[in-house]
């Protein structure tokens, strides 16, 4: 059985853009070599196995690959094109149907220049570059091939094939005569590495698996990255390329074993900060914009603590404390700075970076639920709360529980009219939309949990009545009735739709792929996780280490089905 | 007060108007004396206070100063500067003129030039020597003209509501009264500044361009201060509060609007310039206005002097919105309010036109404070503050205690 045939399409795209990327880097002059006399470098001494998957970097996971392989200290500066995220949908599966536009590549491009001017710099120059060549004004293919080898393994997650290597070992000889020096033309070859699909996407190939005739399974280099961009949000280590070149991560108690010391390492951290990013749908935070005569406390240093907050809450309360998964919507323990104080009305000792704080008994705010980013989002929120929007929020992005988009002439005027004295809280202003029957199907499952969260603003902050009049937080949620914010949270807290969300998004963000026919897995894992009392980290260990994970959907094959190809210039 | 209609009057009848129309005008004087706006005068024992906000349940209340600049009162012109505005060094300079018309000559436009040479070598001094930088040995020319006028903000800082000097400290002055009719007023400063425009206004409102520059100081953070209150068990009456006045490094937090935000936190500086300038007062509430007791207050002042000033004093009047005005006086250092001048070189004289000379004569004539027992001379001179803070967290360090930092 082959791997789909749309990939066939993809794989033909990838040869082309490869191509167009070496063209591109070698549109140079020749020059003459000098032999070193250095060993050559290993290759990959077997071919690439079958494409199955492309998954385009995201920025956070192209920015920590750069740190962890160059160093912390290298700056990358410029614009990524943004992964669209279809509605419903995590971006990490968005990102295997994500294509490069010729001014993302362009972007692409100057930033990889700016890595790779830094990458041979005198400050670095000696970390990267083991050997001296014989001339530094010219090139030299032996101390070239011994200087990318190992870089290119690690940029593209797996040994450079022989020819890839050649071609980049030409593209820095070629580019001496224009950059008048070994180093210069070993940052034109980086660079060219930079923007090759094989560094911008994950690619995974896939094997024949031996315990399912006739099935695939993504192979050991496959796996290395698949692990590494799950539970660290960077790319594989020479730990885990090593295990791949072993062999180990195919075999089921290595695999585990491996993916186990990756849970307990405090690099768990990240991927799960990058994770909920993603579930969260951190990126409207970028889009956030709020009427600064009605907000005049929001500010951009508001606005860009708000996610932080949120992301240390969720990371001490899941990774640190290792604490139960459904104390997210109750937890009140959480982390301040100077900027978020006035905004809950909370000191701060230190006058740099965050402290940690527990929110009063009486504050109403508990979990994420209680977090000003999480209330502060949405558009319709400029210049007021909406609680539908809140509800809606809930139920898709906590409970996966899609709510349908409004009719394209829905009049929101009355509920717009926020100075309206004769009707002056939400609720009130709302009953139309609940008890109008086109509104109320919709309306039933966001507005009675979005109402518990009134008595805190358009960003946040805390609000005893609204136009004088006293705010209504009472509610219910899947037969649990409540009366404040806190009461809504231990109801979400009780409800396995939270538990199963995230199980689902888990596995969704591990693979790459959207959960449909995978709810018998899905139910197993949920039941794993509740026998593991919730840790997430857990979570991560049993999809990270289980087979599904590893298993590639096929169909039959083609006549003239895809292989990997890397075209080489051919000057 | 109302006048009566022509019927003539009983003397009974008279008598008990007379007495509604004084206990009018006392009601009105102790509403006024309660703080309303600038005017923090004497605190009232009969009129409560407006509503105010529930002390804290911890006792301690925080505050960030967002404005603070001299204590301005602006009277009639005529009765304030009646020799006229303190002017620049040319107008110094052509004091020193005696024949009228030459001093009109001098200023026709085409003579211009010879009347700057002229009050230019005036300022310098002879053989060009730079008066602001060597002020000692110009100490007989004139004073700049003085205020005259009888009211004026402050404090009554010697309990003496007399002529001053009965003891070791002061030297005989004539006090103010201030605006809400407490007596006593010790603000000499004024006298010596009150007929600047700077101070005064161009349209004599007492927003003069150095009220401006004083509190944006606050606002950048380069002098911002902070006050924390503890023990307070009731903001309208309570005998005994504890006041920590200090300086932060901490800029006041704005909005979008560039107002200060309320309930931000601060800590008080542990470093630097500014450390040190912590000080530890006592005070006590009543009827809504805090005041302290006298004690050496120091806070940093930026690029020049610190603000020193002996037996200090701070008030602060509560208000509904949780804000709070006040007031701050002491007795300053002389030479402290021409360190500006005194380091601005000869720009201070041929560009700023800064008569320091003048100025120090002015000084040294109204000084009240810090009596020289061998001169006789009063090195301080009473100064009074206004300010106006907002709640705010203020985190207070230990003294002489490190701050770990990693």
């Amino acid at each position: 059985m082959k791997p789909k045939k749309t990939l066939r399409r993809a794989v033909l795209w990838l040869a082309a853009l490869s191509s167009v990327a070496l063209v591109v880097s070698t549109a140079v002059a020749t020059g003459p070599g000098t032999a070193s006399g250095a060993p050559p470098a290993v290759t990959l001494s077997e071919p690439l196995g079958q494409v199955v998957g492309l998954r385009r970097l995201t920025e956070s996971q192209y920015r920590n690959s750069i740190a962890d392989i160059f160093g912390p200290d290298i700056k990358v500066a410029g614009r990524f094109e943004p992964i669209v995220r279809p509605m419903h949908e995590l971006i990490a599966s968005s990102a295997t149907e994500s294509t490069i536009s010729p001014v993302g590549l362009a972007q692409f491009d100057a930033i990889g220049r700016g890595v790779a001017e830094q990458v041979f710099d005198n400050a670095h120059r000696a970390l990267n570059v083991k050997c001296l060549p014989m001339d530094d004004k010219l090139a030299d293919a032996n101390c070239a091939r011994e200087a990318l080898t190992p870089i290119g393994r690690y940029l593209f997650r797996r040994p450079l094939t022989a020819s890839e290597q050649a071609g980049y070992v030409k593209i820095a000889g070629d580019a001496v005569s224009t950059t008048g020096s070994f180093h210069g033309g070993l940052k034109y070859a980086v660079a060219a590495m930079l923007i090759s699909p094989d560094f911008l996407y994950v690619i995974e190939s896939a094997e024949p698996d031996p315990d399912h005739p006739g099935a695939w399974r993504l192979d050991n280099y496959s796996r290395a990255a698949r692990l590494s961009f799950l539970l660290w949000d960077t790319t594989p280590n020479e730990v885990l390329l090593e295990a791949a070149a072993k062999g180990e991560l195919t075999n089921q108690s290595k695999l585990t074993v491996i993916a186990s010391k990756m849970v307990k390492s405090p690099r768990l951290a990240s991927g799960t900060r990058a994770f909920f990013t993603d579930m969260l749908l951190f990126e409207k935070f970028d889009e956030m914009a709020k009427d600064s005569v009605i907000f005049p406390r929001f500010n951009s240093e508001v606005a860009s603590a708000m996610p932080e907050q949120l992301l240390r809450t969720i990371v001490d309360l899941l990774v640190t404390r290792q604490a139960d998964y459904r104390e997210i919507f109750t937890t009140r323990r959480t982390f301040v700075n100077r900027a978020l104080g006035p905004l809950y009305e909370v000191r701060v000792q230190d006058s740099q970076g965050w402290v940690p704080h527990e929110f009063g008994p009486n504050d109403g705010r508990a979990g994420v639920l209680g977090h000003a980013g999480f209330l502060s989002l949405g558009e319709a929120q400029v210049g007021r709360s909406s609680p539908t929007i809140r509800g809606r929020a809930i139920r898709e992005v906590l409970l996966c529980q899609p709510v349908p988009n409004p009719p394209g002439n829905v009049d929101f005027l009355d509920f717009e009219k926020v100075n309206n004295q004769a009707r002056p809280t939400a609720k009130i202003r709302l009953v139309e939309h609940s008890t109008n029957p086109v509104c109320a199907g919709c309306h039933k499952l966001t507005d009675p949990i979005g109402l518990t969260l009134e008595k805190f603003d358009g960003i946040g902050a805390p609000r005893a009545t609204e136009n004088g009049a006293p705010i209504d937080t009472s509610g219910d949620f899947e037969g649990v009735n409540y009366s404040t914010a806190t009461g809504l949270g231990k109801a979400l807290a009780a409800s396995q739709s939270a538990t199963e969300c995230v199980v689902g998004r888990a596995l969704e963000y591990a693979t790459g792929r959207t959960n449909s026919g995978n709810d018998a897995l899905i139910a197993a894992l949920e039941k794993g996780f509740k026998a593991d009392k919730y840790r997430f980290p857990a979570l991560l260990l049993r999809i990270a280490s289980m087979p599904e994970t590893y298993r590639v959907q096929t169909i039959k094959p083609s006549a003239d089905s895809a292989k990997v190809a890397m075209v080489t210039s051919s000057k | 007060m109302t006048q009566e209609t022509a019927r003539p009057e009983t003397g009974a009848k008279t008598k008990a108007r007379l007495s509604r129309t004084a206990k009018l005008a006392s009601a009105l004087a102790i509403v006024l004396a309660m703080g309303v706006g600038h005017d923090a005068g004497a605190p009232s024992a009969i009129a409560a206070p407006p509503s105010l906000p529930a002390p804290p349940a911890d006792g301690e209340m925080g505050f960030v100063v967002v404005q603070f600049h001299q204590a301005v009162y602006i009277g009639d012109p005529k009765v304030d500067c009646p020799d006229g505005m303190l002017g620049v060094l040319k107008d110094s300079y052509l004091t020193t003129v005696p024949v009228a018309a030459e001093r009109a000559r001098l200023q026709l436009k085409q003579n211009e030039s010879e009347l700057q040479t002229k009050w230019q070598t005036y300022g310098a001094g002879p053989n060009g020597t730079n008066v602001c930088a060597n002020i000692n040995e110009f100490l007989d020319r004139p004073p700049t003209p003085m205020l005259t006028g009888r009211v004026a903000k402050g404090f009554d800082l010697d309990n003496d509501q007399g002529a001053g000097g009965n003891d070791s400290y002061t030297c005989k002055h004539d006090n103010f009264t201030s605006p809400a009719g407490e007596k006593g007023i010790d603000h000499q400063l004024w006298r010596v500044q009150g007929c600047s425009v700077q101070y005064r206004g161009t349209d004599e409102s007492g927003n003069g361009e150095i009220r401006k520059a004083y509190d944006d100081q606050m606002m950048t953070g380069q002098i911002t201060q902070v006050i924390r209150l503890r023990g307070v068990n009731s903001l309208v009456n309570d005998p005994d509060v504890q006041v920590l006045y200090a300086n932060t490094d901490d800029r006041p937090a704005v909005d979008s609007r560039g107002n200060p935000v309320f309930k931000a936190s601060y800590t008080v500086s542990t470093a630097g310039m500014k450390v040190g300038y912590r000080n530890l007062l006592r005070g006590r509430i009543v009827n809504g206005v805090l005041t302290t007791d006298q004690k050496d207050i120091i806070l940093h002042g930026g690029s020049y002097s610190p603000y020193d000033l002996a037996r200090g004093k701070l008030r602060l009047t509560f208000q509904p919105d949780g804000t709070a005005k006040g007031m701050l006086g002491g007795y300053k250092p002389l030479l402290s309010l021409l360190t500006a001048a005194r380091g601005g070189g000869r720009g201070s004289v041929n560009t700023a036109g800064i008569n320091c000379a003048g100025q120090y004569t002015a000084l040294r004539l109204m000084a009240d404070g810090d009596k020289d027992p061998k001169t006789g001379q009063c090195r301080r001179i009473s100064y009074a503050y206004e300010l106006v803070a907002v709640p705010g967290f203020v985190n207070d360090i230990q003294p002489n205690r490190k701050i770990a930092t990693k």
